[in-house]
């Protein structure tokens, strides 16, 4: 799966989940600066990409994200396994 | 030493004063001796324990590092254990031997011996070190960014000393992380006069928010939540709501004061406070009041208990969150209440998480204006009452107080007008301060005025109301006994 595909797809999930319609994504955005993208959503967000793409994340691997680029990578690496 | 008293004071100017004298290349080694002094002065002894948790600590996380892969774990459980063991000994092992006691009690009196109350032959003549709590998060926070791999071990024991130790937060934080202050730590810091006047007018504002408003509040609170059996709800009422702004100015004013002092030895700490009274939800209360410590269980204790139980869909994130706030109610001591006042945080965002689509779209359809006042006497009103059981003796003052709110009719108690007065005019002036920067920051400049001499009347105008309405026997911060 391309990059471009996983961000897109990605947004959806966010927009759904944040419940914020003018969320747009890109590799450097991060939960300081998406609204709705706190701790508690977080975890929200965590299921429903691990649910879409049929994937599992360890838990170091959820916490060292620091921006949205680094969450699309890990999707590339489990999603090429 | 209160930062509030004469020897801090003179503490202060003659450390401050050597410090910028001292070579930039050992100014951590002056604030290391300080900060020692500072921690020793007036219990000595207390520093074994502080030094251990610092050895243990510094040793283990070098060991994590440079030992074999395999040797990480052990090293990293056994420092952790060794943090946590300390603070459970000293916080709590009264509280667990009187539970259990309590306990055994109840079924020996009412099956053997009819009644006849014992005494707890278990109790232990411990106090824990001043500032140990917070001593021991930021070590663990340490020892789990370097576990992660986020961050390298400090090889040198005096710079993670320092940072442990540092005399400003040491008592009450904010909870620092390791790789905030050792740069600093390790960066040279020339004379700056922009610091030095940041750094005091801080410190004026606190000591105004501490000696001037949090301590003339605690007259009045004092007066009637100790004495709650024999007044009105609508006393009991007053006192209560006084009772989170003296709160918030105390806990608040410390924090302006530890920041003002770092910041005139050139040091930036963690803001610990970004305007909670004025928060419309619980949830955003708890981004804004005591940051360092609530990130600090966000990021080591929220996050990864919810990522494990992630399997459980949205419970999980509602597990999390009794289980953080019933620890966090506990850290702040070995008594039911401040289980129950972490239970009633973990209980509203519970609520607050379930409705917040429905509160959304709701608040798409309220003037904002109304939606904000809404909010915010909703958060102050909820958050006063978890306050009650904060504040109370035992769960069973605290519902004795509440039932009381409500039951208890009669006037409200005045002995003294002008205290009424000053606490009012101190809420008044507070709020007028945090609404101005929350809702007009550009505007009406008055503490950041372009004009010198408009800046400077107004923090002469501090520091003569700290003079003359300043409360200077009022005691020790409220943060200070965690």
């Amino acid at each position: 799966m391309e990059k471009p595909e996983i961000l897109a797809q990605l947004n959806t999930i966010f927009i759904d989940i944040a419940d914020n319609e003018n969320i747009r994504l890109n590799e450097m955005s991060s939960a300081g600066n998406v609204e709705g993208w706190d701790s508690l959503t977080h975890i929200q967000l965590v299921v429903a990409i691990e649910k879409y793409f049929k994937i599992r994340f360890t838990s170091k691997e959820i916490q060292s994200w620091k921006n949205v680029g680094e969450l699309m990578d890990s999707i590339a690496a489990k999603v090429s396994e | 030493m209160i930062f509030t008293s004469i020897p801090f004071f003179l503490f202060f100017i003659s450390f401050a004063f050597l410090y910028y004298i001292f070579p930039l290349r050992f100014r951590w080694v002056w604030i290391l001796a300080s900060s020692l002094f500072f921690y020793m002065y007036g219990n000595p002894y207390s520093i074994i324990i502080i030094a251990s948790i610092i050895f243990v600590t510094w040793f283990c996380a070098l060991r994590m590092e440079k030992g074999p892969s395999e040797k990480v774990t052990p090293y990293f459980l056994f420092a952790i254990i060794i943090n946590i063991a300390l603070l459970v000994f000293f916080k709590y092992a009264n509280f667990f031997t009187s539970t259990v006691f309590d306990l055994t009690n109840i079924v020996n009196t009412q099956v053997f011996h009819a009644g006849a109350p014992y005494s707890n032959p278990f109790i232990l003549n411990v106090i824990a070190p001043l500032g140990l709590s917070y001593v021991t998060f930021q070590a663990i926070g340490y020892l789990i960014e370097i576990k992660r791999g986020n961050h390298k071990a400090e090889g040198n024991i005096g710079y993670l000393s320092t940072f442990l130790l540092f005399f400003p937060k040491i008592i009450a934080g904010p909870v620092e992380r390791a790789h905030h202050i050792l740069p600093q730590l390790k960066q040279y810091k020339p004379f700056n006069y922009d610091n030095i006047s940041k750094g005091l007018k801080l410190i004026i504002w606190g000591l105004f928010k501490k000696l001037v408003i949090a301590d003339r509040l605690s007259i009045y609170v004092d007066a009637v939540l100790d004495n709650a059996g024999h007044h009105s709800g609508t006393s009991i009422s007053i006192a209560v709501i006084f009772y989170v702004f003296q709160m918030y100015a105390d806990f608040s004013g410390y924090t302006d004061m530890a920041l003002g002092i770092s910041k005139v030895l050139g040091f930036d700490l963690l803001q610990n406070f970004n305007r909670p009274l004025l928060a419309k939800s619980i949830t955003e209360f708890w981004r804004k009041w005591h940051i360092s410590l609530s990130t600090w269980f966000a990021d080591y204790f929220y996050t990864p208990i919810a990522i494990s139980k992630r399997d459980w869909g949205i419970w999980s994130v509602v597990y999390a969150f009794f289980i953080t706030f019933i620890t966090l109610g506990f850290w702040h001591g070995a008594n039911w209440t401040f289980v129950v006042f972490g239970a009633l945080q973990g209980f509203i965002l519970t609520i607050e998480f379930f409705t917040r689509k429905a509160r959304k779209n709701m608040r798409k359809k309220i003037p904002p204006l109304l939606n904000n006042i809404i909010g915010t006497i909703f958060t102050v009103g909820y958050f006063a009452l978890s306050l009650i059981f904060f504040r109370a003796s035992s769960v069973k003052d605290s519902l004795i107080i509440i039932r009381r709110i409500f039951t208890i009719k009669g006037p409200v108690y005045i002995e003294n007008p002008t205290i009424i007065l000053f606490s009012l005019l101190g809420i008044f002036f507070l709020a007028l301060i945090e609404l101005k920067r929350e809702y007009f920051d550009t505007l009406f400049n008055i503490s950041t005025n372009r004009h010198w001499f408009i800046r400077n009347c107004y923090y002469c105008f501090l520091l003569l109301a700290i003079l003359i309405a300043g409360v200077f026997d009022g005691g020790e911060f409220i943060y200070f006994q965690f």
